[in-house]
């Protein structure tokens, strides 16, 4: 007998906790009535105890025929180039610096992200392939469409979850790009359509069960605008202004970053806004009231 | 933290597998007991979980009572907070010890491997008799008082095809918390594990039926390996801690990494500290490096994140290495998985409450000993259990 590592192991048909407790369903109700039956045998009294406050659960699932995914909250183009002879790339915002805005600006809502990468089982997106050159030049185009063709959907990881609300959110990053479903664009340019992503994966999630609000917000990938990048090219160009170019070039990507970061918590905010609308945060007291 | 006592390496049994065989010669003073509890408060920030262990412990009753009565009094003066738990092979449990125990809140678990056919092949008193009879007796006895008890079984080689009918057996007596171990020590063939599927496939079938019937039971392979998937990350931060979360005191007051290396000896490399001066933190550092740094041929394989090779008294048992994987637990573990996960998935599919329940809700453990303490854990209750495992038993 040997020690003999397992290559590929499907992932079990049966969810996770995270997953759980992301999508309301019975948990508790199904505690609640074991809960009332025990009081019940005893005769006790006790039944206003509400056990929604003792176990990281949520409200009841609010009926069917609400919307549970919001729109799209479009600030930013949302869509991008970078590679080979794009000369005005994009700036990309990380994931971690957006959702710390998003964290921050649902907080004034009351919206509070205690959970992060929850997966949900019942929504799957289909992976891009993002290793195309790789792929191609090792294996060859046939290989690279099979791989593409082989790739099973996943199940979808949400970035933050209030599992008392029951909000969940993602952002379609850079880094989550292809696994969201991205494709490569099969050049050396790849071309980053978050926007067209976000909606997409919006879509999936109107597949998940009712009962928790999404939202998928995305990079707007503000970049140098084309024209300041004209104007700078010349310098570029002229190795005896190249450190002033930079200098340049560095403030023009921190104005780009700073007009993402201001689009992001736009979408945010308009998230906020709507589950207002949708009476999910009627009764949640604001951090100014002491919560 | 949980600090492992060895009262003694006496015991009043001679088991055919212990890794530890019975040295009558050495046991625990009362001094060192006191100074193991200081240690554990110290060690763990005030609230220390303590295990009387032997040998066998209740060969030293007095101890236990005399520590349990330190530590209460130090307590009362809020000088630090302990819980205690006692394993035994249960020939010396009697109505004192167990009042005693009730009053104390002392958890108990006791082994016993199951039928008597399973039983009898390993487990013997002194003289070689068969202990079967009487152990069952006494685990009566301790779920009379203990109605959640928790039973440790252990199967060999040539004990794999009574495994289903054991388990069968030990939730027919009131059994609720079933601990299945395999020896991995020993001399197990392909063809050992085979029938051991086998077992486990009948098992498989049984908790589906069991739990859609909304009886409630602990099985610990099958509980333990849903758990893997189902709390993710949890599960992995609560498999071994090799030397940091549950260290074991030998009777001398020497501290060693794990239940298993007392036997090692005070002059073995596993010695890290004694109650007296505390954990030697280099020989803590040492062993845990050593520990750590294998593991090789698990970090690429698909089921590391839910599989119990990091156990470092398994391994070292089974090779003699703390990193050593064991084969045969591998071979174990591979095969298990998929049983078990077509379990999850099939009560999953259904939504079974009792499963989801179980295994999502935050809440069941106190709900669940709500129901347990109002329904109340009569005899009643355990031969409506029994009656159950009746009606389920032709699958088996």
């Amino acid at each position: 007998m040997r020690v003999e590592p397992v290559d590929s192991y499907d992932t079990p048909a049966y969810g996770t906790r995270e997953q759980e407790l992301a999508l309301p369903e019975t948990l508790p109700g199904l505690e609640r009535r074991a809960f009332i039956r025990v009081i019940g045998t005893a005769g006790a009294a006790l039944i206003l105890l509400d056990l929604t406050g003792c176990n990281d659960s949520a409200p009841e699932p609010q009926a069917d025929g609400k919307q549970y995914v919001a729109p799209i909250f479009e600030h930013g183009k949302g869509s991008a180039a970078a590679g080979c002879v794009v000369v005005a790339p994009p700036v990309f915002t990380s994931e971690e610096e957006a959702l710390e805005i998003i964290k921050d600006e649902l907080a004034k809502a009351g919206v509070r992200f205690t959970r992060t990468g929850v997966e949900l089982a019942r929504v799957k997106i289909k992976p891009g392939h993002e290793a195309w050159a790789e792929t191609v030049a090792i294996n060859g185009q046939e290989e690279y469409r099979q791989a593409i063709t082989d790739s099973p959907p996943r199940p979808l990881r949400l970035d933050l979850m209030d599992p008392k609300l029951r909000v969940g959110v993602l952002f379609v990053s850079l880094s989550r790009f292809f696994e969201l479903g991205g494709q490569s664009s099969e050049t050396t340019v790849q071309v980053y359509p978050f926007k067209a992503i976000a909606k997409r994966v919006a879509e999936h999630l109107k597949g998940a069960e009712k009962g928790t609000y999404f939202a998928v917000f995305y990079d707007p990938a503000d970049g140098v605008d084309r024209e300041s990048e004209s104007a700078l090219r010349p310098m570029m160009f002229n190795s005896g202004d190249r450190d002033a170019w930079i200098k340049i070039w560095e403030q023009a990507k921190k104005e780009a970053h700073a007009r993402s970061a201001e689009q992001i918590r736009e979408q945010a905010r308009d998230f906020a806004s709507w589950l207002k609308e949708q009476g999910m945060l009627s009764g949640v007291p604001s951090p100014q009231k002491g919560l | 933290m949980h600090l492992t006592l060895h009262l003694t390496s006496a015991c009043s049994m001679r088991c055919g597998y212990c890794y530890a065989p019975p040295n009558p010669g050495r046991r625990m003073s009362e001094e060192t007991a006191h100074q193991a509890l200081e240690l554990g408060a110290r060690m763990s920030g005030g609230s220390c979980g303590i295990v009387f262990f032997g040998g066998e412990p209740l060969l030293e009753r007095d101890l236990i009572r005399s520590s349990v009565a330190f530590a209460r009094d130090k307590e009362k003066r809020g000088e630090g907070r302990w819980h205690f738990k006692i394993t035994t092979n249960g020939m010396l449990l009697d109505e004192e010890f167990l009042q005693f125990a009730n009053r104390e809140g002392i958890l108990i678990t006791m082994s016993l491997d199951g039928t008597r056919a399973a039983h009898d092949r390993h487990r013997r008193l002194p003289d070689g008799a068969p202990s079967h009879d009487l152990l069952v007796r006494r685990l009566r006895l301790l779920l009379r008082y203990k109605p959640c008890a928790s039973v440790i079984m252990v199967t060999n080689p040539d004990t794999a095809g009574h495994v289903a009918e054991s388990v069968v057996f030990l939730l027919d007596q009131g059994v609720r918390y079933i601990v299945h171990a395999l020896n991995y020590a020993g001399a197990w063939r392909e063809e050992d594990l085979e029938v051991l599927h086998a077992e486990y496939e009948k098992l498989a079938e049984l908790y589906v039926a069991w739990t859609a019937a909304g009886r409630k039971f602990y099985y610990s392979p099958f509980e333990t390996k849903l758990s893997s998937h189902i709390n993710c990350e949890r599960f992995r931060d609560e498999r071994c801690d090799f030397a940091r979360r549950q260290l074991s005191v030998d009777p001398d007051g020497h501290l060693y990494p794990c239940v298993q290396f007392p036997k090692a000896g005070p002059e073995s490399r596993w010695r890290m500290g004694d109650v007296s001066t505390g954990v030697d933190a280099a020989a803590q550092q040492r062993l845990r490096e050593e520990w750590l740094c294998e593991h090789e041929p698990c970090r690429r394989c698909a089921l590391e994140s839910r599989c119990f090779h990091t156990c470092a008294c398994l391994n070292w048992q089974a090779t003699g290495g703390i990193a050593t994987v064991c084969p045969v637990l591998c071979r174990h573990e591979r095969m298990l998985a998929p049983i078990v996960d077509r379990v999850g998935e099939e009560l999953y599919r259904r939504r079974e409450p009792l499963f989801m329940r179980k295994h999502y809700s935050t809440a069941y453990p106190l709900v669940s000993l709500l129901e347990d303490c109002l329904a109340g854990l009569s005899e009643a209750g355990n031969r409506e259990v029994a009656a159950s495992t009746e009606r389920t038993r032709p699958l088996a």
